[in-house]
């Protein structure tokens, strides 16, 4: 079984889709600045998160691709508990054939550390075929993504309530070994775009 | 690693390589009735390519290339090591999938356990013939048709037989290798499969 190992003042958030009736999803953190959190708070970034997606990064994914919801989980205790959602129920904006669900870019998340920690990235499904040449992301579809999660930094400070939400990247293990509490730095954008390859997600695919 | 022998039985390797990577398909074939001499590995080598070429590349995309099948006595480590030259591409002429994306077919035999099923993972599938994750059901009927001409003892080639070769079991190295006759090739599933080693970056 996964040690769970928490984040300070934090929470994981899910972006989940459903791709040829397979349920997947990619995860993001948050720290809030001004603890305790409330209510309002975290349905202000569930819904903060959910409008960005649909605004910067749906919209240029193919419509087999369905997301259906974003969910915030507390990450400070054990049980983490669903601590808000938001329905999304919205396609991809692009009408034409998804690549195969095990097919993925991958954005890489910086952070102000060096390259020796592990960092978090994404592995974008759901990206139109045609933007894909044999194993090379087309320069729109990188010029997009990178545009879509450099926008969510600033998007970020500006979920309700202002300027308390940070997206951070999260680091649970050193060398290793689980550590006592995750070390996170606030993200700092990807990778360069040119740098963004194809990845893999094998669980993704039906079975 | 140390060499497991698996005596009386021949490696067949098909090479190709696509948008720079190599993949590599390997299938196993025990000779029957006398050992293995360099004169009856190549003619089991060239009659394995010419299958190849008839049957499988047909079907792939012409972003692959056959490169070379190479023939391996497994019997001993210093045993014969043949080859035949490649150089056909894919016979449909649209873009592969990526890479890691391949169509697994499962060799079955009278057995059961890991030790005595196979599996290759086809590369190259051309987009065309994918939706979204499904096979088409004629590329599947094809290689299901293709790979099954080579089940049975000396139907494919006379003194040889198809089989799987199993070097372990329950994670411990076999003393001698075993070989076990393949009786059908089938799909288990309709979806695409990954191949990891085969995206840019990992591997050849």
């Amino acid at each position: 079984m996964a040690v769970f190992v928490p984040l300070a003042d934090g929470v994981q958030v899910d972006i989940v889709h459903i791709l040829d009736d397979w349920v997947i999803s990619n995860r993001l953190w948050f720290v809030y600045d001004t603890p305790p959190w409330d209510t309002p708070a975290l349905q202000g970034l569930s819904d903060g998160v959910a409008s960005w997606w649909t605004t910067f990064i749906l919209p240029y994914l193919s419509n087999e691709l369905l997301t259906t919801l974003v969910r915030v989980s507390d990450w400070t205790t054990p049980t983490h508990p669903e601590v808000a959602a938001t329905i999304v129920n919205t396609a991809g904006g692009v009408a034409a054939e998804s690549s195969t669900a095990n097919v993925a870019v991958v954005v890489g998340f910086r952070w102000g550390l060096g390259t020796r920690l592990k960092r978090n990235k994404h592995f974008v499904a759901g990206v139109p075929e045609q933007e894909i040449t044999l194993n090379t992301p087309s320069a729109t579809i990188r010029d997009i993504l990178f545009e879509g999660y450099t926008a969510l930094i600033d998007e970020t400070r500006e979920f309700y309530p202002d300027t308390t939400w940070r997206w951070v990247v999260a680091s649970a293990f050193d060398g290793g070994a689980a550590r006592t509490t995750q070390y996170w730095e606030t993200c700092q954008g990807t990778y360069p775009r040119r740098l963004y390859p194809l990845g893999q997600r094998r669980k993704r695919l039906p079975v | 690693m140390p060499f497991i022998p698996v005596p009386d039985v021949a490696l067949i390797q098909l090479e190709g390589r696509v948008d720079g990577c190599v993949t590599i398909n390997d299938l196993y074939f025990e000779i029957t009735g006398g050992g293995i001499t360099p004169v009856n590995l190549q003619a089991l080598c060239v009659a394995v390519e010419a299958w190849w070429s008839a049957n499988v590349i047909p079907a792939l995309s012409e972003d692959w290339v056959s490169v070379r099948v190479v023939g391996t006595d497994q019997g001993s480590a210093t045993g014969p090591r043949v080859e035949t030259s490649g150089g056909d591409p894919g016979g449909v002429g649209g873009e592969a999938a990526p890479n890691n994306v391949a169509a697994c077919i499962s060799f079955r035999t009278a057995q059961r356990g890991r030790s005595a099923r196979g599996r290759n993972f086809i590369p190259a599938v051309p987009n065309s013939l994918i939706t979204l994750n499904t096979l088409d059901p004629t590329f599947i009927t094809q290689m299901t048709d293709a790979y099954n001409e080579l089940a049975g003892p000396g139907t494919f080639l006379a003194g040889w037989e198809w089989v799987v070769a199993s070097r372990y079991t329950g994670g411990v190295a076999r003393t001698t290798g075993i070989a076990i006759p393949i009786v059908a090739a089938t799909f288990t599933t309709p979806y695409v499969r990954s191949m990891r080693s085969r995206e840019i970056g990992h591997g050849a």
